[in-house]
């Protein structure tokens, strides 16, 4: 098997590894590989053909291919190489992590370099996922599938629809699928609250008549061979169907939209350590996992909402290899090792899974803890002497996602310090949903004094953040 | 809760209404002409026109020949009136293009007369002219 020498192997040419090729190639990385398993760039933006990417990084409302073709252009100009249609089998730390790839011109062939950028995406849930009793009929499907069949291959996945989840993918399918001629008959969320951003559920389902019922699930799907329908029902505060409320619904085909799962398979066997919350590598402020040299970015480390901070994290991801690969040639690494030209670097146990917070070889980590209303924040931990040694305009960038819905909310990072707590960061929210993200960034200097702990907390007055 | 969500109420003169224009998707309270509650200047324009001619942008796929998959994503080039968007799909279904097709080409020039074209949003080539040996591995060194 042929095995070729790299500086950075990025898995995965969506959002998140075409803006992390491209800044580490900006920061000098020489050699940079993207493996993609499909035949083109841009990963599932290009099945994403609605407008309304691209508001933050370019003040337009693009649609899901433009988006992905204004980075997928800059890749050739900016000498980054593309291996498509190969699909990454293995990651293998070690003092030179090793990638085992299989490609349709290749063959299986190793990719070898001391820095790999983990940027996998991530999966739809499934029926099998969600338990739905009933038949196991032909008609189920997730958006994401829906979408492809629609958008891609232009095709009709049937005739009348029930879309089971508010995602976002469900919504923006719930109105893609009536434009094409398909009655969807409603949305059904068991959540008292939609999963989706308040403007599909405008746009998507208010503009076209389509009903959502909230505290509402499916209880059976009808089959048997193909759907026939689906019961659904009322749920009560623990999402247990209430006897009494079933419906029966007609349709031929079941939309799933019930959620995305970070996409980890290769991370897990490469021994990075997996947060329970997010589902995905802990990750520190350069988006390096607990695996030196392993980097993460996207929605392989959480679910992202909007693919501008997708693209944000690839960025960062991409500057933090190019910061590591120099440390390394420097003879500085996180193991402490050796390092310098070409002598090998000992990264620490193949495999080692570092907790939040402990010491890691020489470095300290300041762990970034959960307060008040919030589910989690990513980066988990940070190296907070490092991070403040980084310019201004390199700040550290928190994402948030709340467990509650509130408004005008107060979201503060607090860092611990020897002379007691500090602000490092202060915004305020008008309102705060759970599918939204919260952004924050904290200025280095803010971690000057020797922070130690850092919490997120989020305030809200109170009320309902939902009532649009 | 009913577990039917209520519309964002009209009361008497006073609508409530969510911008779609960006992913912020503020509430803005609208006593025409008065406009309140969003985080930028555009959810004015945005709110006056949604109570009076409410317009969207369009994107579909239209029919290719020569590319594999057949279908190319488009997208109007400005915005069309919002009752119109189901027309402007099915007129767009008799549409078909020729590969290849370019980012950015107009596919139609004028969509059901509303001045308003419809472009190609991304690259398409022609089946043929794809490169034989995707993704080939460079040289070492």
């Amino acid at each position: 098997m042929k095995t070729h020498e790299r500086d950075l192997i990025v898995i995965g040419g969506g959002p998140a590894g075409l803006a992390a090729a491209l800044a580490a190639r900006e920061a000098g990385v020489p050699r940079v590989t993207v493996v993609e398993r499909d035949h083109e760039l841009g990963g599932i933006l290009q099945q994403c053909i609605h407008d309304g990417f691209g508001n933050f990084l370019f003040r337009e409302r693009l649609t899901g291919p433009e988006y992905a073709a204004r980075f997928a252009g800059r890749i050739p100009e900016a000498g980054v190489e593309t291996v498509l249609d190969a699909m990454a089998l293995e990651v293998r730390p070690g003092p030179e992590h090793e990638v085992l790839v299989s490609g349709a011109e290749s063959g299986l062939v190793t990719f070898r370099a001391p820095a790999v950028i983990l940027a996998m995406g991530c999966r739809e849930r499934t029926r099998a996922q969600l338990l739905i009793p009933g038949h196991r009929p032909a008609g189920v499907f997730t958006a994401g599938t829906v979408q492809r069949y629609v958008n891609i291959e232009g095709l009709r996945p049937g005739r009348r629809a029930v879309i089971l989840g508010s995602g976002d993918i469900g919504l923006i399918m719930a109105r893609r699928l009536t434009l094409e001629g398909v009655e969807v008959e409603g949305v059904y969320e068991i959540m008292p609250h939609p999963g989706g951003l308040t403007r599909n559920i405008v746009q998507c389902l208010d503009d076209y008549g389509i009903p959502l019922h909230l505290s509402t699930t499916i209880t059976f799907i009808h089959g048997p061979k193909r759907v026939q329908g689906v019961t659904v029902a009322r749920v009560d505060a623990d999402r247990r169907p209430i006897p009494g409320t079933e419906r029966h619904v007609d349709c031929d085909t079941v939309v799933i939209s019930a959620g995305l799962i970070p996409e980890n398979e290769l991370s897990r066997g490469a021994g990075v350590a997996l947060d329970p919350v997010t589902r995905g590598p802990v990750v520190d402020d350069r988006l390096e996992t607990t695996v030196p040299g392993l980097f993460a970015c996207g929605n392989v480390v959480h679910v992202h909402d909007l693919v501008d901070y997708v693209s944000m994290g690839g960025t960062i991801a991409g500057r933090g290899a190019a910061e590591y690969l120099a440390e390394r040639a420097a003879g500085r690494t996180a193991a402490g090792g050796a390092g310098a030209a070409g002598e090998p670097v000992v990264a620490g146990e193949p495999g080692a899974v570092a907790e939040p917070g402990v010491v890691d070889a020489k470095r300290e980590w300041c762990p970034v803890e959960p307060g008040e209303n919030v589910a989690y924040v990513v980066p988990q931990r940070i190296d907070a002497r490092r991070a403040a040694g980084r310019p201004q305009d390199r700040p550290v960038q928190f994402f948030l996602r709340v467990r509650e819905p509130g408004r005008s909310a107060d979201v503060t990072m607090t860092g611990r310090s020897p002379g007691g707590d500090v602000v490092l960061a202060h915004r305020r929210e008008r309102a705060v949903r759970p599918p939204e993200m919260v952004a924050v960034k904290v200025r280095p200097d803010s971690l000057a004094p020797g922070v130690t702990a850092i919490r997120a907390d989020v305030r809200a007055k109170g009320g309902d953040g939902d009532g649009r | 809760m009913d577990g039917e969500r209520t519309m964002g109420g009209a009361r008497g003169e006073e609508r409530r209404l969510t911008c779609v224009l960006c992913p912020a998707g503020c509430d803005l309270m609208v006593t025409a002409p008065e406009v309140t509650g969003g985080r930028c200047p555009k959810g004015r324009d945005y709110a006056l026109k949604e109570l009076t001619a409410p317009t969207r942008t369009l994107t579909t796929t239209v029919r290719v020949e020569g590319a594999k998959p057949d279908r190319l994503p488009v997208r109007t080039l400005g915005e069309i009136p919002k009752e119109a968007v189901r027309r402007g799909v099915r007129a767009l279904d008799a549409v078909v293009v020729v590969a290849p097709v370019r980012l950015g080409q107009v596919i139609v020039d004028d969509l059901l007369g509303f001045g308003v074209p419809v472009v190609a949003t991304r690259d398409l080539p022609a089946t043929r002219d794809l490169p034989a040996t995707p993704g080939r591995i460079a040289r070492d060194g």
